[in-house]
């Protein structure tokens, strides 16, 4: 047992007596055992392997809110293993005055602003777009917001100055920017029309809508027109085996976003959902083939004259196309789930058509008393030889975890 | 003799209620639940499994003229998340995602508790009333039985069979039914003291799907207050004052 591990375990043993009145608490701890696949190409062998096979993550949540304040502190933990102690990293998520002046609703501080419709994906959020389908994400951290809002009796219209942050592996880059949102509330359906623009002249248009059909029936969509947008690739033209990190922030002008999806809800308590979409953003399949094709060639070296370290060294830098959010263009999403009392099973597929690709997961939250839940997953990544997905350095994973939310 | 014959003369004669009387003894039946337009109402939900306490749950509910209702979920478990009903749309808003989804009217029968149980407060808005019996006695209370048919879309229950006590329109005791004819629940209604006034201050449902299963609803207070229209917006529910 790491020291880590036991510090963050009895301090979600010891909480109740850390609490004040009207905070609440949420602790959750998550192992996750991966299998990697050896065929991989990207599997490189120690000492040059950066991919861990068990991962530990803690994440401890301290939401206060009180008249008209709110405040989500985080402390989270993470890391393989093997590692003796985990650096345990404390952020501010939220921490946002909602007030009233001159007519409007006032929000001032950081805040998570979420304005998607979907759930595999959501093109509407454009102040911060999280990785919806990942079992083990941390808590959202918010923006730091000035928003001005007005609320009529059938819409809104929001107005947004935010500071915007683009993470990617190698730095975080910061840049202003406002946005506008104008939401209609109809009979059978909900409209939304957003727009972005940053303080280098991008620019970001789009609409959205959710509808309900029936007593059962609902179905949503969106499109998003960007001005431009950015990808982690590798530069064109660097050496087959670069000597520096070859990967940058290519930046593509103009493409537009797509997600139409459909859910049906049974009385019974399952539902059905299928959604599909198309994001620029991702790697395209001929992006995926030129560095399959690379990452082979690479490989290929090895024997040679060429240092081992370099190859892998070079390899590991391309496996990290893996860590986007999106990882193709187009994307079908099927999902069937059923809620429980207690048990709250789900099964997505999401298949990539382009090449045959698919990952599927499989999990099931339980409740234990009022405030406890434990979670298990399994993943499965897969599909036809040469898709994307079936080339992941990561062919199973199987997560269990637990959180414990308490109010005092 | 013609006394005897003019009794029985009476007992016989078919008892004809106009569809306004009913409909009169619907509205008072519904000021036992809600006597005042635009309240906010604190309620303990327990749920029983096989007569065992399984789960308690608390909710604060707003409800506002023009079939408007907010229910706040305040137990560990669930706090933070927030259900809207306006008319027979529909939103969820869940603390984690930051924003409010527009529901079918079946999600929310689905889950725990049924929050159309919950936050519906009065029936005569959605449906009409016709009596069906005009004597019946439940649990030892004479009773009138009426039927009550959904006029509107979104309705928990498409068809209610509700008994009233017939001297005082007391809701005694109810058979709820879904749009599929299902029998969902059948409610008993408790009568008490809330701010010096005879009220509803209970009801225990019967799950008719999940066998065993009851739900008992406790409400614990009523205050009249004035709810800002900006709360039945959708986008309202994200704000940090609606807690």
């Amino acid at each position: 047992m790491t020291r880590c591990r036991l510090c963050l375990l009895c301090l979600g043993l010891l909480w109740p007596l850390l609490t004040h009145a009207g905070v609440r608490l949420e602790y959750r701890a998550d192992l996750a055992r991966q299998q990697l696949d050896e065929q991989s190409m990207f599997v490189v062998p120690e000492p040059y392997r950066e991919l861990a096979t068990d991962t530990q993550q803690y994440e401890l949540l301290l939401k206060y809110t009180r008249d008209k304040l709110r405040m989500v502190i985080a402390a989270d933990a993470r890391g393989s293993d093997q590692e003796t102690t985990l650096p345990v990293q404390t952020r501010v998520d939220e921490m946002v005055l909602d007030f009233a002046a001159g007519g409007y609703e006032w929000s001032v501080g950081k805040k998570i602003v979420s304005w998607g419709v979907g759930y595999g994906f959501r093109p509407l959020d454009i102040i911060q777009q999280e990785s919806r389908l990942q079992w083990q994400a941390l808590s959202a951290e918010g923006r730091p917001v000035l928003s001005m809002e007005r609320f009529g009796d059938d819409d809104a219209d929001s107005w947004l100055w935010f500071r915007d942050s683009r993470v990617t592996p190698l730095s975080t880059q910061y840049r202003n920017a406002l946005a506008y949102q104008h939401y209609a509330l109809q009979n059978s359906g909900d409209l939304y029309v957003v727009a972005m623009l940053d303080e280098y002249g991008s620019y970001k248009l789009g609409g959205g809508f959710s509808q309900v059909v029936n007593n059962n029936i609902e179905w949503h969509g969106s499109l998003l027109y960007l001005s431009d947008y950015e990808k982690f690739i590798r530069t064109e033209g660097a050496a087959l085996i670069a000597s520096s990190d070859p990967f940058q922030n290519g930046r593509y002008s103009q493409g537009t976003q797509l997600l139409l999806g459909a859910s049906r809800h049974y009385a019974s308590g399952f539902s059905v959902m299928l959604e599909g979409w198309y994001d620029p953003a991702a790697y395209s399949i001929n992006e995926w083939g030129a560095l399959l094709t690379l990452s082979a060639q690479q490989l290929a070296l090895l024997g040679g004259a060429t240092p081992e370290a370099a190859i892998y060294g070079n390899l590991n830098w391309n496996s990290r196309a893996f860590q986007a959010t999106s990882l193709m263009q187009q994307n079908l999403l099927l999902r069937v789930s059923y809620t429980g009392e207690r048990w709250e099973p789900a099964l997505f597929l999401l298949h990539a058509p382009e090449d045959g690709g698919y990952i599927a997961n499989l999990s099931m939250v339980a409740e234990v008393g009022d405030s406890t839940r434990l979670y298990l997953a399994w993943q499965q990544f897969g599909g036809q030889a040469g898709s994307v997905y079936a080339q992941m350095p990561m062919q199973q994973m199987l997560s269990l975890g637990f959180s414990l939310a308490g109010l005092w | 003799m013609y006394r005897t014959f003019i009794l029985m003369l009476w007992l016989l004669t078919p008892v004809v209620v106009s569809a306004d009387e009913i409909m009169q003894r619907l509205q008072h039946a519904d000021s036992y639940r809600q006597n005042v337009a635009s309240v906010r109402v604190e309620m303990q939900v327990r749920l029983y499994k096989q007569k065992v306490l399984d789960k308690t749950r608390r909710y604060s509910v707003f409800v506002a003229s023009g079939r408007r209702s907010l229910v706040l979920l305040q137990s560990a478990a669930e706090q933070g998340q927030k259900v809207l009903m306006r008319d027979d749309q529909f939103h969820l808003f869940m603390p984690r995602s930051r924003r409010a989804i527009r529901i079918t009217p079946l999600q929310k029968l689905l889950g725990e508790v049924s929050t159309g149980d919950v936050a519906s407060m009065t029936w005569h808005e959605d449906y009409t009333p016709r009596l069906l019996k005009e004597r019946e006695t439940i649990n030892g209370v004479a009773c009138r039985l009426l039927e009550l048919v959904s006029h509107r879309a979104g309705t928990t229950y498409a068809r209610i069979e509700l008994y009233l006590d017939r001297l005082s329109d007391e809701p005694v005791y109810a058979r709820l039914y879904l749009h599929s004819g299902k029998l969902a629940k059948q409610a008993s209604y408790k009568m008490g003291e809330m701010d010096g006034r005879r009220m509803v201050v209970g009801m225990t449902l019967l799950d008719g799907i999940k066998a065993g299963q009851s739900t008992e609803v406790s409400y614990l207070s009523m205050t009249q207050v004035e709810i800002p229209d900006n709360y039945f917006n959708p986008q309202y529910l994200a704000r940090s004052v609606l807690h």
